[in-house]
């Protein structure tokens, strides 16, 4: 068993700041806390504080502030005893955590550690680089993050889709250049993330997003795409995405335009279905689709 | 003639135990042959050595026996002694330090937290509340990960929506301000805004709305609850059904703790438990938290907080305050999908209770009309009389309800500054508190685990700084109060 430093933890509030309590030279207490001070305790009464009083403002008192002692070691004429070599500020529980955990060897078990790394791995790649987006500007830093992990994308008045070849080679400006703005986003397939979708923050005017076969999307995310795309989007398409409930579904009302939805089967279970004709009641322009479609993405 | 020198032997070398109540223990503790006692703990560690294969059945095994020493014990198995209990063995491993959970109430009938109406918002304007509640959001979205695909606490990603009158909004402006800054996700709208967002509101009286846009809404609390325990038990912490009653104090002269005269220093490494049946046993522990929800002053007090006299002279603030939610339904014109929880400048709240027409209500008192505390009645005429007027103003169509039903919980109110207490006792090296939280405790609860796991093991804050809301705000009289309060 780990062993806490039971006696040592004493140590633990730093910093000497004399505050509500003063030491005489004899390192005495000498306001005593008998009496509780002064307004300390009485109940502020109600929780209907709209503005509290003036000039205190609980952010703006710094931690500091909080400390009202000095440790015993850091008093004069005080030190460490010699124990104190063995203890070191930076606690090394890792290392005991790791010794203290048995090793799995079985292949499953090395399987799911695997799979594990490579998730982890990948969440790490798809984060928001603030260099791509400064040498690029936003709509085509997100062109560049979808296409290059498979997607497609296609631009306002340019009539092709851009997506990579087999070799992953594509076509795309390498620097910030005017007039590429992003019409619409083709996902499919894509092992796209909830941390990749920051990558997709303050596009103007994407109309089509389709999340088709993203296994990894679920409320969650739905949650962030409803308030990213909120001002433009008119076409969804969330089929084979299994992690998605009827509670994601019901926040879609938040995409102000949308139009067309397409969903694997809204008749999945009542809740859903109920969620579905409840979102077509507030939003008397949208269709649900629940048909499989095809489309040529060239 | 052996026996009762050996137990003279025995009380000489546990000279200084004192009782801090008259209270009986088992025999098991006093004046036991030491050689008895010896043999006794020698049978329990054999016991312990044949360790079965299978990680489930010598967890089951450890559960059989009563744990006589921990090395951190947890008053209070709700969702915040629950995930103190995750984050302490996640970060050390099932055969890490050795945690148990006292529960008074297996049944979980009146915690707080199988009766809270589960919002989770970043819209605070204290900078902690607003991270924790963040960390709290990023933990739920990451719940599968960390406890099987099965876990699910059904989150509803519908926003909350604060309104305020004149008065308050340029305070809600600057909490929009600083949530946005620390990453939160949120819009300031105008009275125009939110009439088209949601047109089934009359928002004559509104000046400006704050509507979070992501990572806001509300989810099932008796779910989060449940998948913190089993993830707790899975990785070795024990839960035993007993009530924390006291504590037995030992002098120790050998600590010194500033603040407190050398030499009279009153350690607490024993805890007094009551069993179902009633029988009282102790626990010894290495660290104690406090996590009891509202009756945390009680069992603070046991430890002489606020009955003692320097730095125990300040007693904990946290009372039992007793809150009512209703539910209703309406029938014609409700709104449906687009309804956030909305929270109304009068403290009252409302927000949609499945896909039906149901909706629950609720609304914190004014002083003079707090409800008592000695029971979990619901009184109705509170809900026709100062929250259906307020509801109607809001929502014209809810002038046709019919209340279904509705239920109270308590809160563990503050009554200094209405947040959470966390961290260390000043006084005590080994006493931990979390506590306190009024009303908004759910959420912060994966934030709180992990702050005092991390003040345990760590010996400090390794991720967010609590510093502010410790215990010691009482003395240097720092109140950490919201700016608007719901
Ligand atoms: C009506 C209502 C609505 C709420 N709404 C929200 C919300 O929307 N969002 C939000 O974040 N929060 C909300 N809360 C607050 C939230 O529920 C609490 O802050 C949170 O549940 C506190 O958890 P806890 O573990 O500290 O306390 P509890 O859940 O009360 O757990 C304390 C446990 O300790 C046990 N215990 C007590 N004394 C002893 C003892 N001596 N020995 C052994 N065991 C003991 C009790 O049996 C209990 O199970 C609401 C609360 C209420 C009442």
């Amino acid at each position: 068993m780990l062993k806490l430093k039971n006696s040592l933890s004493f140590i633990r509030l730093p910093v000497g700041r004399e505050c509500a309590c003063k030491y005489s030279s004899s390192n005495k207490l000498e306001i005593t806390f008998d009496k509780p001070p002064a307004n300390a305790l009485q109940s502020r009464e109600g929780p209907h504080t709209q503005v509290a009083e003036e000039k205190y403002e609980p952010n703006k008192v710094a931690t500091e502030e909080l400390r009202w002692r000095t440790p015993w070691h850091q008093k004069e004429g005080q030190y460490h005893s010699f124990l104190r070599v063995f203890y070191t500020e930076k606690n090394r529980r890792s290392t005991l955590q790791r010794l203290q955990t048995q090793i799995d060897l079985s292949p499953s078990a090395i399987k799911k550690w695997w799979a594990k790394k490579k998730e982890e791995s990948e969440i790490v790649q798809q984060a928001y680089l603030p260099e791509r987006n400064q040498i690029l500007g936003n709509e085509l830093a997100a062109a560049h993050f979808i296409v290059a992990r498979g997607g497609a994308v296609k631009f306002f008045n340019h009539d092709e889709w851009v997506k990579a070849d087999e070799r992953g080679k594509y076509d795309l400006p390498r620097f910030y250049e005017e007039g590429w703005e992003l019409q619409a986003i083709d996902c499919a397939d894509m092992p796209l993330y909830y941390e990749g979708l920051v990558n997709l923050y303050d596009l103007r005017n994407v109309e089509w997003l389709s999340l088709n076969g993203c296994e990894n999307m679920d409320d969650w995310c739905v949650d962030r795409i409803t308030n990213q795309f909120s001002h433009s989007l008119i076409y969804l398409d969330l089929r084979n995405c299994p992690n998605i409930s009827a509670r994601g579904i019901g926040c879609l009302y938040k995409l102000q335009k949308l139009k067309i939805l397409y969903l694997d089967d809204f008749m999945k279970s009542t809740v859903y279905e109920y969620t579905c004709l409840l979102l077509e009641e507030i939003m008397p322009n949208l269709e649900i689709r629940s048909n499989p479609v095809t489309f040529e993405i060239k | 003639m052996f026996k009762t020198t050996a137990a003279r032997a025995c009380r000489i070398v546990s000279n200084s135990r004192k009782l801090h109540k008259t209270c009986r223990l088992s025999t098991e503790n006093q004046g036991e042959n030491p050689i008895r006692r010896t043999l006794r703990i020698l049978r329990d560690d054999i016991k312990l050595i044949k360790r079965p294969a299978n990680e489930e059945d010598y967890r089951r095994m450890l559960d059989r026996e009563f744990p006589r020493f921990c090395d951190v014990v947890i008053i209070g198995g709700g969702a915040m002694g629950s995930s103190i209990a995750y984050w302490l063995k996640e970060k050390t491993g099932v055969d890490g330090i050795r945690v148990v959970v006292v529960e008074e109430d297996n049944t979980y009938k009146t915690c707080s937290t199988a009766l809270s109406v589960g919002g989770l918002r970043q819209q605070f304007s204290l900078q902690e509340n607003i991270q924790m509640s963040l960390f709290g959001a990023e933990f739920l979205r990451t719940l599968k990960k960390r406890f099987g695909p099965d876990a699910d606490v059904n989150f509803h990603p519908n926003g909350y929506l604060l309104l305020s009158s004149e008065a308050g909004a340029q305070q809600l402006i600057d909490n929009s301000k600083l949530q946005t800054e620390l990453g939160a996700v949120n819009m300031v709208l105008t009275k125009n805004q939110i009439k088209e967002r949601f047109p089934w509101m009359d928002v004559d009286d509104v000046a400006v709305g704050c509507l979070g846009l992501e990572k806001e809404g509300w989810f099932d609390p008796w779910s989060l609850l449940t998948v913190l325990k089993n993830g707790a038990h899975k990785k070795g912490a024990q839960y035993i059904n007993a009530k924390a009653v006291d504590f037995v104090f030992q002098n120790r002269e050998d600590i010194i703790v500033e603040g407190v005269e050398q030499g009279n220093y009153e350690a607490i490494n024993e805890l007094v438990v009551e069993m179902p049946n009633g029988e009282r046993r102790t626990i010894q522990f290495a660290y104690c938290i406090i996590a009891a929800g509202c009756k945390s002053k009680e069992i603070a007090e046991k430890a002489r907080i606020g009955t003692g006299s320097g730095m125990l002279s300040l007693s904990l603030p946290v009372e039992k305050r007793k809150r009512y939610v209703y539910t209703f339904s309406c029938r014609e014109n409700a709104p449906t999908l687009n309804t956030p929880m909305v929270v109304d400048y009068t403290h009252m709240y409302f927000r949609r209770e499945g896909l039906g027409d149901t909706f629950i209500a609720g609304m914190s008192p004014e002083p003079e009309d707090e409800p008592p505390t000695d029971d979990l009645e619901v009184d109705y005429s509170y809900f026709d009389e100062k929250i259906w007027p307020v509801l109607v103003k809001r929502v014209p169509a809810f002038e046709c309800i019919k209340v279904n039903g509705g239920w109270s919980g308590f809160y563990e109110y503050n009554t200094y500054d209405m947040n959470g207490i966390i961290g260390p006792h000043p006084y005590y090296t080994n006493l931990y508190l979390a506590t306190g939280f009024s009303g908004h405790g759910i959420q912060q609860a994966p934030a709180v685990g992990r702050a005092i796991s991390e003040l345990i093991l760590d010996g400090n804050f390794q991720t967010i700084d609590l510093t502010r809301l410790g215990f010691d705000r009482f003395i240097v009289e720092k109140p950490m109060f919201e700016l608007r309060i719901v």
